[in-house]
């Protein structure tokens, strides 16, 4: 058992990892590179919750089970990510979504 | 400070600047390593609140699974010529101002809350056994619908990628 750090920096650092992903997901061309970011938005999310749930909850085991559901969904979430990146690469031979406007006209 | 508030905020440091590298950088393989970093440095992060259980899951899903299934995504959609055109500079300056009001707003939030529970002289360690009892009796049923979630996603995965034979 540790002394805790102050809740409010482990926010700020599931804080800062989300806006790290939030700028990926926008910035980027390459359709992995943005699954990439999302990748790191839900685990600032998970961030917050172990933090909460170890800080304030009153039961310190529900954040962490929600967490075990957030991976959970986001494994499923990059798998079939990457198989439709697969199959678009397929028919269009890129993945950059700037090119992928076949639904603009 | 003493050693485990100093070890927090040295594996925070370096997750963010793994995830700083995940966004930024050129290659994108090198992207998918910084990815693949960040992701175990959040897991230290869990291992300092005392979530060992949560670390543990963490280290096996991304740092096993999806790690490697970012890896091969990569490898089946590479191309040889430069991905990125001159003409998208506009929405760096945009994504940025997007990313830099969401941490101002949000961490302005964290920092002036009055978190009443907030500040616990320590944390405690919850045995992965009580979690294991909580999860199979009261969340039984969300945690079945989630290995079912994942089964559909696994045959969708393998139909959507699945290459289509002239005979089909």
């Amino acid at each position: 058992m540790i002394e805790a750090v102050p809740l409010e920096h482990v926010l700020f650092v599931g804080a800062a990892m989300f806006a790290i992903g939030v700028y990926g997901v926008l910035a980027r061309r390459n359709a992995v590179a943005i699954l990439l970011g999302i990748e790191l938005m839900l685990n600032a999310v998970n961030i917050n919750f172990v933090a909460f749930s170890m800080y304030s909850a009153p039961s310190r085991i529900v954040g962490q089970i929600i967490a075990v559901f957030v991976i959970t969904v986001a494994a499923a979430e990059v798998g079939l990510g990457l198989a439709i990146i697969l199959q678009v690469f397929r028919n269009r031979a890129t993945v950059n979504v700037d090119e992928l406007d076949m639904l603009r006209w | 400070m003493n050693f485990a508030a100093f070890l927090f905020y040295a594996i925070s440091a370096l997750a963010l600047i793994a995830a700083f590298g995940t966004v930024l950088a050129r290659n994108i393989v090198y992207a998918a390593i910084s990815l693949v970093a960040a992701l175990a440095l959040v897991a230290g992060v869990f291992f300092i609140l005392h979530a060992d259980f949560l670390a543990l899951v963490q280290l096996l899903v991304y740092g096993g699974a999806v790690s490697v299934l970012v890896m091969f995504g990569l490898m089946l959609t590479s191309t040889s010529r430069r991905a990125s055109a001159p003409s998208d500079r506009w929405q760096r300056p945009l994504a940025l101002a997007g990313a830099a009001a969401f941490l101002v707003i949000s961490s302005m939030a964290a920092f002036q809350t009055d978190w009443m529970r907030g500040r616990p002289e320590r944390l405690e360690r919850v045995p992965p056994s009580d979690i294991a009892a909580e999860l199979f009796t009261k969340w039984a049923i969300p945690f079945e619908i989630a290995s079912l979630v994942l089964l559909v996603a696994l045959v969708g995965a393998i139909v959507i990628a699945r290459r289509e034979r002239a005979g089909d």
